[in-house]
């Protein structure tokens, strides 16, 4: 039986979308977005969402996303009144004369947007997964607001003093502890990832990068995206699986150069194609274990439609994980 | 005995997938399928409980209840969407993401006329003022220059007019940016315009109806706000802002000039409309008051306009639109800023040998 088990094919993900069809979405997106001035944004993050998530299946189910405009456009409104109050307070402060109160403008935005990544991180993950299903089973996050501000604020300010050198180690822990509390209904997931190998390997990127006058930087790319996928691990049952990548550094030059002259040929028009074609890179090579039991999978995770960090996130344009 | 409908069942608790069969009720979805212990079982949907449905181009979801988590199924089934949608006609019906190549092609045809359409009022207009008031000021009055030589092609200039009127402007001790250059030209029509740079010209047929040397410094204070105000590159920069659209997508500064040299005609009757009217004006009236000429002279100089409109149409208040409102605009301004003008014996000196 252990035989026969380890020679099942490993799962992947599939993706099942048409360039031409995105590209629909997309350039409808645009429009409605131009022709509202911008308030129709958060719906068609919410369209671009549901496009891509319907189009992803595993084991022939497509996944879902719940999450609705109307949520996104009451969490894109409190995140703009936020970041408005942080910056006035920065404008207001540098505006007046006194030297104190342009001093405490400064600290105000610094320290407010030192705050805000971290709990924006923590919200948006938590709306993202939240409203992220697979055969009616829901994902989640678990992860406590206060903990990773924990995490987050010393990290930070290590990395600084360190002038960044410590990043790496606080990236690793910051992934840590966001995969840990992803849950999807009772399947959890965990990151193995060490600070002294990230470390390394942005090292070696950064040096060789300037060395060879970027065309390491290829290499640098795909040895840190290997590095966060193959470190990741799934656990189910108290039996843990591991994920792995299978990416060749000239697949993904390829990859990378083609999806260049595509975009920059036809002017931008091709990025839907080129999105495609990058999801269905990554899902053709990453492959997780047969054994783990998709039809046992139990629902855990409760509902949450508060789309404020989701926004931010957006706005600030930060990558989670 | 109505169509029954294969599809997947979820029950909200467990990832394991139920086949069912799903036919259309009058008022809801009926379910049916065979439990764990082999024991049929029969579900009713009520329509009006239906939580969400999505539906991409291979499969439509339906979720049900009233709290979280919900029941769900999936059906694959082409015909079941479309009964779904005659039978129930609900507002929850919800596309997601679904577009064929239709679609595609219409928003595509449909977006780019509506891009043209916004681009033309209102990114294009916006693109030429942002130009135009980044346009460098050198060659502005460079461009103004080439201008001024063809707008003047084949006019009778009066020189020793021209002479006086500058000596007279100098006299007016204007502080500004650009070089002034005024020429007077003699046409039988009442007419004076600015060009981007600061060349000014003015028709005699408008000064011989003036009575008071206030009246042309009224005029050149009004025209010289226009080039100050950059007015007329913004103008110009408009009316030709199709142009300037691709000369600036293709960084051909020197290919605006050409163009906006093909258009020199229209300048003779540049129209500004209201609020540039209007801004011209008041930073006129504002010129007047600091070098402390008398702000009546304004007024008095669209009253005689009006009068000769009567006789004969002006140009100048064809294109300069509500005189009385003007006139009310001057003398609301002179009872709010009141200041003792200074009598000017050089002024009233050019402007008699202007006569």
């Amino acid at each position: 039986m252990e035989i026969i088990n380890s020679e099942i094919n490993p799962r992947k993900l599939e993706f099942k979308g048409e360039g031409s069809e995105f590209f629909g979405v997309l350039f409808l997106n645009w429009i409605l977005t131009l022709v509202t001035f911008g308030l129709y944004y958060p719906w068609a993050r919410a369209r671009t969402f549901s496009f891509l998530y319907s189009n992803t299946e595993m084991e022939g189910s497509r996944f879902a996303f719940h999450g609705t405009g109307k949520q996104m456009f009451l969490g894109f409104i409190k995140a703009i009144v936020l970041f408005l109050l942080i910056y006035g307070v920065f404008i207001w402060g540098s505006a007046t004369n006194s030297f104190l109160l342009r001093i405490v403008g400064i600290i105000i935005l610094y320290a407010g947007l030192a705050l805000l990544i971290p709990i924006a991180i923590h919200g948006g993950l938590k709306y993202r997964l939240a409203k992220t299903s697979w055969r009616n089973i829901h994902f989640g996050y678990r992860g406590d607001k206060g903990e990773l501000v924990k995490i987050f604020i010393p990290g930070i300010i290590l990395s600084a003093i360190t002038f960044g050198i410590y990043s790496s180690w606080f990236s690793i822990d910051i992934r840590k502890y966001l995969i840990k509390n992803i849950r999807f209904g009772n399947i959890k997931f965990s990151y193995h990832g060490k600070g002294g190998e990230l470390f390394w390997i942005n090292f070696k990127g950064v040096v060789l990068s300037i060395l060879t006058l970027g065309i390491y930087l290829f290499w640098y790319m795909k040895n840190t995206i290997v590095y966060l996928i193959d470190n990741i691990e799934i656990e189910q049952n108290e039996v843990s699986y591991p994920i792995k990548s299978n990416i060749k550094t000239l697949d993904f030059i390829g990859l990378q150069l083609i999806n260049f002259i595509m975009v920059i040929f036809t002017f931008g028009l091709a990025t839907p194609w080129v999105k495609i074609r990058t999801i269905n890179f990554f899902f053709e090579r990453v492959e997780f274990s047969a054994e783990i039991n998709l039809n046992q999978i139990e629902q855990t995770e409760s509902d949450y439609s508060d789309a404020t960090g989701d926004d931010f996130i957006d706005m600030m344009d930060i990558g989670i994980i | 005995m109505q169509k029954s409908y294969q599809a997947k069942f979820y029950n909200g608790t467990s990832s394991k997938a139920f086949t069912v069969n799903v036919s259309f009720g009058e008022v809801d979805l009926i379910i049916f399928y065979v439990d764990e212990n082999g024991v049929e079982q029969k579900i009713n949907w009520l329509k009006n409980q239906i939580k969400e449905v999505q539906y991409s181009s291979t499969i439509i979801s339906i979720r049900y209840g009233n709290s979280f988590p919900y029941q769900q199924i999936d059906v694959t089934d082409k015909e079941f969407v479309k009964e779904y949608k005659n039978h129930f006609k609900v507002s929850t019906y919800k596309r997601v993401a679904h577009t064929n190549k239709r679609t595609v092609l219409i928003s595509i045809l449909v977006g780019f006329i509506g891009v043209l359409v916004l681009s033309y009022f209102f990114l294009l207009p916006f693109l030429a003022d942002v130009f135009a008031q980044t346009f460098p000021k050198e060659y502005e009055i460079s461009l103004g220059e080439k201008l001024y030589a063809s707008v003047l092609e084949g006019e009778e200039i009066d020189d020793e007019k021209t002479k006086n009127i500058n000596l007279f402007f100098k006299q007016m001790k204007v502080e500004g940016d650009y070089p002034v250059k005024i020429t007077v030209v003699n046409k039988k029509i009442a007419n004076a315009f600015a060009l981007p740079g600061g060349g000014i010209v003015v028709y005699d047929k408008i000064l011989d109806d003036m009575d008071t040397y206030n009246e042309l410094a009224a005029l050149l204070a009004h025209e010289y706000s226009h080039v100050q105000l950059k007015h007329a590159t913004r103008n110009i920069f408009r009316s030709v802002s199709g142009y300037l659209f691709v000369s600036f997508l293709f960084g051909d500064i020197s290919g605006v000039t050409a163009v906006v040299l093909q258009n020199v005609e229209g300048l003779r009757s540049l129209k500004y409309g209201r609020t540039l009217e209007h801004e011209a004006d008041e930073n006129g009236l504002k010129i007047l008051q600091e070098n402390k000429i008398d702000a009546s002279g304004m007024a008095l100089l669209f009253k005689a306009l009006k009068k000769e409109n009567d006789i004969n149409v002006s140009e100048f208040l064809s294109s300069h639109p509500d005189i009385d409102s003007r006139i009310d605009f001057v003398n609301t301004f002179e009872k709010a800023n009141t200041y003792s003008a200074i009598n000017n014996d050089s002024m009233q000196y050019y402007f008699e040998r202007l006569k």
